[in-house]
């Protein structure tokens, strides 16, 4: 009996962690179809409506298409780097999505016992640093992938690529420590827990509540907010600054002797990198997976009240988590397509300006001023 | 353990993908294989002398030197509130700012200095 109830715990954690994989992978052709869908519209453009309905089956059939591909092989000494980058590009994303939680935790009774099962890949404390360490590695794929790539153009655009993603990896990392100072915590479901209720203040030890705003972080930390969201759109090198992929000057960057399916692995790795992104910012200051005026607390007192069973109503508590936090990375996503074709590209020295001589001092400055309030107001 | 098992299963099913594309495309002629741009490959072109500019070198220092100075700012970063309601404010405060004060005064040197100059 022990030994099928552990059978059963193991291979429900294993489960979790390849359904991560398959959901991260399936999503992004979902992605890419919302990404040409709505750049036609914007553009005045059909974009993909013949392979399925709404032609959602386009980026399906073009995978496909792919792995039909003639294959570039480069030469011997580099050959193994060159295959390795793609492999590597999709790493980052999908490791570093299973420490952000998805859902409110399933407590359910089984075999008469309570048992907690965290819906995400694996918890632990130090999870914010786990993640930004994780999604840094990113860069030694572009970097491989340029080295080995054995010309010019994949050179320099790998190189712009590290230089790019380095700076600002830098910034992020400032510009998270106030929000670090305010939750006093790097741990994904303690800083959820915390956004639950109503906005409140505390000034010289007496509390202040606005009840119609919910205990959201950006109205602690707008500037973070807004640094944070800049700094993921330069780490996962989406359009204001997709520098490394400037085709006008760079044929096509990094990837320029990438075809079929390799190529699919950076694009899948650039979409992963953009969905953890959102879901960073989502968790550390939109609460997460919790409604704004309804948490998963008064949620399933409200299921009990009905009169539906305990694991039921966990399990329904979740499943309406998973939404809420499904929509709130949904509109991120939505935000960064949005971007994309409605501002154009920046220079080079113009994206390594804003990162050195304007982002990283205002994240410094930040850090500053939420100590110096914290200290004045003795709490936030 | 839960990050090794996840890293496993990305790495097979990206090596599977990489694998099934060498596998089922067409294979192509040897010259086909050559680097993009006339098959002169970077470290061939000028006589393996193609310049790179100093400055993606002088960046990847730089990042290096305050990424570890973030990273010490984070455990104050964690324990900054327990200080305060302890009443330790001050000294948690005045213990960062003397370390902040000097990440401050490098990145000025550096926008004086002009590393950061990219024109």
């Amino acid at each position: 009996m022990e030994l099928t109830k552990d059978a059963f715990y193991i291979s429900i954690e294993i489960i979790k962690l390849f359904t991560i994989v398959l959901v991260v992978f399936s999503f992004v052709p979902f992605l890419v179809w919302l990404e040409r869908r709505a750049s036609a519209f914007m553009q005045n453009r059909f974009g993909p409506n013949r392979v399925g309905p709404l032609g959602l089956v386009q980026t399906l059939a073009d995978a496909i298409k792919f792995s039909f591909k003639e294959n570039f092989v480069p030469e011997k000494k580099k050959a193994f780097f060159f295959y390795l980058a793609p492999i590597l590009a999709m790493i980052p994303g999908i490791v570093a999505f299973g420490a952000i939680p998805f859902a409110s935790p399933l407590e359910l009774s089984l075999w008469g016992e309570e048992r907690t099962f965290f819906m995400q890949g694996f918890h632990f404390g130090a999870a914010l640093v786990y993640v930004l360490a994780i999604s840094s590695l990113a860069t030694f794929s572009t970097l491989l992938a340029g080295w080995s790539s054995r010309n010019k153009f994949s050179l320099m655009g790998a190189l712009r690529a590290a230089a790019q993603m380095i700076s600002y990896e830098l910034a992020l990392g400032m510009a998270l420590v106030g929000i670090v100072v305010v939750y006093g915590s790097l741990d994904f479901s303690e800083i959820i827990s915390m956004q639950r209720g109503p906005l409140t203040f505390t000034f010289f030890s007496e509390v202040y509540q606005i009840y119609f705003l919910p205990k959201w972080g950006v109205f602690y930390q707008p500037l973070s907010f807004l640094l944070v969201l800049v700094c993921i759109f330069a780490e996962s090198n989406r359009m204001p600054f997709d520098m490394p992929e400037a085709e006008a000057e760079l044929v096509s960057g990094y990837h320029t002797d990438y075809g079929g399916l390799k190529m699919l692995l950076f694009y899948i790795g650039e979409y992963a990198h953009m969905i953890v992104g959102s879901a960073l910012v989502v968790t550390l200051y939109f609460g997460g997976y919790e409604l704004p005026y309804i948490d998963s607390e008064s949620l399933s007192k409200f299921f009990i009240s009905l009169n539906v069973s305990f694991n039921l109503t966990a399990i329904f508590v979740s499943l309406i988590t998973m939404l809420v936090f499904f929509f709130k990375v949904m509109f991120f996503l939505w935000f960064f397509i949005w971007i994309r074709w409605t501002v154009p590209r920046f220079k080079y020295q113009q994206l390594m300006d804003l990162g050195w001589k304007k982002i990283l001092p205002l994240a410094i400055l930040n850090t500053l001023g939420t100590a110096v309030l914290i200290l004045a107001f003795n709490g936030v | 353990m839960g990050a090794i098992i996840l890293l496993i299963a990305t790495t097979a099913f990206a090596s599977l993908l990489v694998f099934i594309t060498s596998f089922l495309g067409p294979k192509s002629k040897r010259l086909k294989n050559l680097p993009y741009e006339c098959g002169v490959a970077v470290e061939e072109s000028k006589g393996g002398k193609t310049k790179i500019s100093l400055r993606f070198y002088l960046a990847a220092l730089l990042f290096i030197i305050f990424d570890v100075e973030i990273l010490f700012l984070f455990p104050w970063a964690l324990t900054y509130k327990d200080f305060v309601s302890q009443g330790l404010g001050w000294f948690s405060f005045l213990s960062m700012l003397i370390f902040m004060i000097f990440v401050v005064l490098s990145l000025i040197w550096d926008l004086k200095e002009g590393s950061l100059d990219w024109n």
